[in-house]
């Protein structure tokens, strides 16, 4: 029997989808790090967007006059919307947290021009 | 899986040039139609790379989505970032789907054990009773 074991655990070890071991405490300060950067980021990036950037008076098209703004403004919106969410995710997965994520991640807001108010708590 | 290989072949050869804002439009028309979830990340995903990469985008798309959808790290920095997050949602809820079925199984086969432990218990008990 000893004489399948190896055999068996290569053979099931090829089928088995790539895993990573972290250490837990690493991977939740990491992750902190993560989410603060990409918060904050998007804090300053709406504060810099609504102080610069000009509506285009077509709302049918784009919202922005400047194509960068409207890029910068679909990333504040989609971080604003869904880095929590991620994160409970990320945390969910690894075993590390009590509460389970809802299945289905929140709407991120439509962009529009001036940017809708942030999310509560951002 | 098969959908998408339709489309490709259909829109394939109007992606060049002049037709790449027309290949967007119809498979963005797809992706609002879709009835699925996965289906609607793949024809966005298509969307935007013809979008953002042209012509070329439709054979990036492709390989991208294949590697996204056969649980292999997909290289995404030409999609939006509403669609990245909506693609890496996918793949999060994916490995919460696999993980509480190695949950089941793990508890059924622990019952399965404790029966099996439990009958040789008492098969070694009422063995030692009838020394």
């Amino acid at each position: 029997m000893r004489f399948l074991a190896l055999p068996l655990l290569v053979l099931l070890g090829g089928c088995a989808t790539k895993a990573v071991l972290r250490d837990a405490t690493t991977y939740q300060v990491e992750l902190d790090q993560y989410h603060k950067w990409a918060t904050a980021q998007a804090a300053y990036l709406r504060g810099f967007i609504e102080d610069h950037c000009v509506c285009e008076s077509d709302a049918e098209g784009p919202q922005f006059d400047d194509p960068e703004c409207e890029k910068a403004a679909d990333f504040v919106l989609t971080i604003e919307a869904r880095a929590e969410w991620h994160k409970q995710m990320s945390l969910w997965n690894a075993g590390m947290l009590q509460q389970e994520p809802p299945a289905q991640p929140p709407e991120i807001a439509s962009l529009s021009c001036p940017l809708p108010p942030a999310p509560a708590g951002e | 899986m098969s959908d998408f290989a339709d489309v490709l072949d259909t829109l394939i050869p109007l992606v060049g040039g002049a037709l790449v804002d027309k290949a967007k439009d119809e498979i963005t028309k797809l992706s609002e139609d879709a009835d699925d979830p996965t289906k609607q990340i793949v024809f966005a995903l298509m969307a935007e790379a013809v979008g953002e990469l042209g012509e070329d985008g439709l054979d990036i798309a492709e390989a991208e989505i294949k590697r996204l959808l056969n649980g292999r790290t997909p290289d995404l920095d030409w999609a939006s970032p509403r669609t990245a997050s909506d693609a890496v949602a996918l793949l999060q809820n994916a490995e919460r789907d696999r993980k509480k079925k190695a949950k089941a199984a793990i508890q059924k086969a622990g019952k399965v054990f404790g029966t099996i432990g439990a009958l040789f218990f008492k098969a070694a008990v009422s063995g030692a009773m009838g020394r």
